[in-house]
């Protein structure tokens, strides 16, 4: 049997030709890029507060201008960024590491009692609304971003049991799955040698998109005052913030939309990309 | 008269050429069979004549149907010849029809589009079409759905949809590969019968050189996109003047050497004592009792030391979950298997990690057979995990490449990916991973059927070999009886879950008893010159 060798371009080249992923590229690495300068250096002190300032619009001293309390917009989007993608990238991580191994566990029982508990569970946090449960955690342990990590990591954690699940059933299926099982490897080993390997891909591209609605859903807590606490800065409450003055100052409002906006959009972007660039069905119809 | 006339054809997809200069015709009322291995450009050659090719395909040449230039026909014209004139059909059944559509629906939805009949008009064609297939009103109304039907009936539903509007030119894709070998005669047949009836035209693609020589009137031989041989079929068969086609001709009829078996009766290596299987059949209400089916009753049989046994049957007889539960992939619901005299599994009851190690399996498949992110020395060494002495690296780097080369592969290979490798390479991989722990009894199923005819028989050459130097016993799962006959010393025939008929192969093949039995063997396409030359006389 002759074997087409279908040629594939280097990765490289893909990588430059896809528009979108380079786009969702760049978006990131400068709010990724804030969020890690800011760690060693930003314009002004986000907390100083200075009346004198108050309300400026953006000009050479202050790139974005100032807010009510005459703090430093720029300087309280840097330090904004770290908290939202702190809070999004645990949730994340938090979603992966229980849902994973949850997912893959149903896949290995299928059709069992447990499959069945593993999975009506997940619908259970899937059917009640999210900020409820932040709400409730908050009326518990008090509002902060640690509570706003917990409530947005529980949500992750069905999307990832879900995706691996379904992914693990298909492979169950594989021939070199069955070929494992005959040299008497456990259903566990199976799943971490063979079976997550193959499903990384998915993995990867759905925890892109989960980090974007992960800081969409920071804000949304942040907004209604359920996130980081003061002085701490925060995109939503930045929002909030900037709702009894938007007719005087837009700008306030402008800043911190426009940069969620931006973040959201160019995480799902490279999202997009990624998936594009790891799945070689599409790959081969695009090249 | 000549139907179809293709002159020169050179086509290329992406600027990698596939045919070259492919020249042919078919006259009115006769079967013309094209066979070539996989890559060949068998049916590209089909889709070219319908132009139903992939996007950045570019050809030359002349294809004139029934004196119309095919080039020179809009996509408009072209979509009323399609299904009217020329139509075709597929290999795979299972996929080929639509699942929410009814039967009576689908035949009757391509006579409405070419002839602006009524609905009641198309569905009494659709009717008297599924007659002819011997579909019957009784048993198969319009009204039922393609998932309640078997292989063989839904490629009789294909067949009507392609007849319905009385084609001149059939062209049938592999037609049969999906099915066993008594729906697959039951196929032919009707085929036969139709081109006869109607004066038909049939394009007969197929990798079987024997239903090659049981239908066609004229033969095309074809290799790496080019034409080797063509002439009538007696003609082809009697001269075999190209040295590819005495070279596949001489693989479909290939026995492997091997040694008779002398067999010890004392040491049974595999020992199948009463196992039934059950599978769960879907509940029908939430709180309906649980219904079984039982796809394996009460089989017995044993397996010596070097000996090989085919085991046959139809699709659906349940020899797979046999296999899946003498490996233990399956639990048994009865009974006992016994490796080399221990309790491997018995029901409810799986065996020890160590025990694995005295059985392994090759599958169908060489490409679903591996993980693709793992390189070749990890996919063959993971049956040392069933051993149970621990090795170090450098002795499973030795075993791992003395296996690669006890299969006709390099030592250097276990760096590769899988994905380098062609399906014959593959399957001879999948042989290195089972042999590397040195098992008493290897699970073939059907490990030879996804290959091309050359490349099968040197797989079988290897396996024989093999078998003779370890003093392996296979257990040879295949619903090609030709194959198991030249590889097996014994063979179980098995009917609904049931051993009907076991004996040595040779006298099951040639004086079988049970009727099951006889059908499957009758049923089995013969490669055979005197016949053809029969043939040819009478006609």
């Amino acid at each position: 049997m002759s074997e087409q060798t279908v040629s594939q371009p280097s990765t490289m080249k893909l990588v430059l030709r896809s528009n979108g992923f380079i786009i969702g590229a760049f978006l990131t690495a400068i709010f990724v890029l804030a969020a890690l300068i800011s760690f060693i250096w930003t314009p002004y002190d986000a907390a100083q507060i200075s009346i004198v300032n108050k309300l400026k619009t953006p000009s050479m001293a202050h790139w974005l201008g100032t807010d009510h309390f005459g703090r430093d917009m720029l300087s309280m989007i840097m330090v904004g960024a770290r908290v939202s993608m702190a809070v999004a990238f645990v949730a994340v991580g938090v979603g992966i590491f229980v849902g994973v191994p949850l997912g893959l566990y149903a896949a290995s029982k299928r059709g069992g009692l447990i499959d069945e508990i593993i999975m009506r569970g997940n619908d259970l946090i899937f059917a009640f609304p999210s900020l409820l449960l932040a709400i409730m955690i908050t009326a518990v342990f008090g509002p902060g971003a640690v509570n706003a990590i917990i409530a947005i990591g529980i949500f992750n954690i069905p999307v990832f049991a879900r995706l691996s699940r379904g992914a693990a059933l298909s492979l169950w299926q594989r021939e070199y799955i069955l070929a494992a099982q005959v040299c008497g490897k456990s259903k566990a080993r199976i799943s971490f040698e063979h079976i997550l390997p193959n499903i990384a891909n998915l993995l990867i591209v759905q925890g892109t998109i989960q980090f974007s609605l992960g800081i969409l859903a920071e804000a949304g807590l942040a907004y209604v005052g359920l996130g980081a606490q003061p002085p701490l800065p925060s995109w939503g409450r930045m929002l909030n913030d900037a709702q009894t003055l938007i007719s005087i100052a837009p700008h306030l409002a402008l800043v911190p939309g426009l940069t969620i906006v931006l973040t959201v959009l160019g995480l799902n972007l490279m999202g997009d990309g990624l998936r594009d660039l790891l799945d070689p069905k599409l790959r081969r119809v695009k090249s | 008269m000549t139907l179809l006339k293709v002159h020169n054809l050179d086509l290329s997809i992406a600027q990698n050429p596939i045919l070259k200069d492919i020249s042919f015709e078919i006259e009115a009322g006769r079967i013309l069979g094209v066979v070539g291995e996989s890559g060949s450009g068998k049916s590209i050659t089909a889709l070219s004549i319908l132009q139903l090719l992939p996007n950045g395909t570019t050809w030359s040449g002349q294809i004139v149907f029934d004196g119309q230039d095919i080039q020179s026909l809009s996509e408009h014209e072209l979509c009323g010849l399609r299904g009217n004139d020329i139509s075709m059909i597929f290999q795979e059944p299972m996929t080929a029809l639509n699942p929410v559509k009814t039967i009576g629906d689908q035949v009757s939805e391509s006579i409405r589009i070419h002839t602006g009949k009524s609905r009641a008009e198309a569905d009494q064609l659709a009717r008297e079409t599924l007659n002819r297939v011997e579909l019957p009103e009784s048993e198969f109304p319009l009204s039922r759905y393609p998932h309640d039907l078997s292989g063989g009936q839904r490629q009789r539903v294909m067949i009507a949809m392609a007849i319905a509007l009385q084609p001149k030119l059939l062209i049938a894709d592999e037609p049969t590969t999906a099915l066993d070998v008594t729906t697959q005669a039951e196929i032919l047949d009707l085929l036969q019968k139709l081109v006869k009836e109607d004066d038909l035209s049939l394009m007969l693609i197929t990798h079987d050189l024997a239903v090659v020589a049981q239908m066609a009137d004229d033969v095309l031989v074809m290799k790496d996109g080019e034409i080797v041989e063509q002439g009538s079929s007696f003609d082809v068969f009697t001269n075999m003047e190209h040295p590819y086609t005495r070279q596949l001709f001489s693989a479909s009829n290939h026995v492997p050497q091997r040694e008779a078996n002398q067999k010890n009766a004392n040491d049974v290596v595999l020992s199948v004592e009463h196992v039934s299987c059950d599978y769960k059949l879907p509940k029908e209400r939430l709180f309906s009792k649980q219904q079984y089916f039982r796809a394996v009753k009460d089989v017995s049989f044993k397996i010596h030391r070097g000996e090989n046994i085919g085991l046959v049957g139809g699709s659906g007889c349940g020899k797979s979950t046999l296999s899946r539960a003498i490996l233990a992939l399956k639990s048994l619901d009865e009974g006992n298997v016994l490796i080399n005299g221990e309790t491997f599994s018995s029901k409810g009851k799986g065996p020890e990690i160590s025990q694995r190690a005295a059985t392994q399996i090759v599958f169908q498949d060489p490409y679903s057979s591996f993980n693709p992110r793992h390189k070749v020395g990890r996919l063959i060494s993971e049956p040392f995990y069933a051993k149970s002495e621990e090795l170090n690296e450098d002795q499973i780097d030795t075993a791992v490449k003395e296996a690669l080369v006890s299969v006709g592969l390099n030592a250097a290979d276990s760096d590769k990916y899988i994905h380098e490798f062609s399906g014959g390479q593959r399957q001879r991989i999948a042989i290195a991973r089972a042999l590397i722990v040195k098992p008493s009894l290897i699970v073939l199923d059907e490990a030879v059927s996804a290959l091309d005819v050359s490349i099968r028989a040197q797989v079988l050459d290897l396996l024989a070999e093999l078998s003779d130097r370890f003093d392996l016993s296979y257990l040879f799962i295949s619903h090609d009886l030709s194959v198991v006959r030249s590889i097996t010393d014994r063979v179980l025939v098995m009917e609904r879950g049931r051993i009907v008929e076991t004996g040595p192969t040779q006298d099951v093949f040639e004086n079988p008893q049970h009727a099951y039995t006889k059908s499957l063997i009758k049923a089995i396409p013969k490669l055979d010159i005197d016949e053809i030359r029969a043939k040819e006389k009478i006609t």
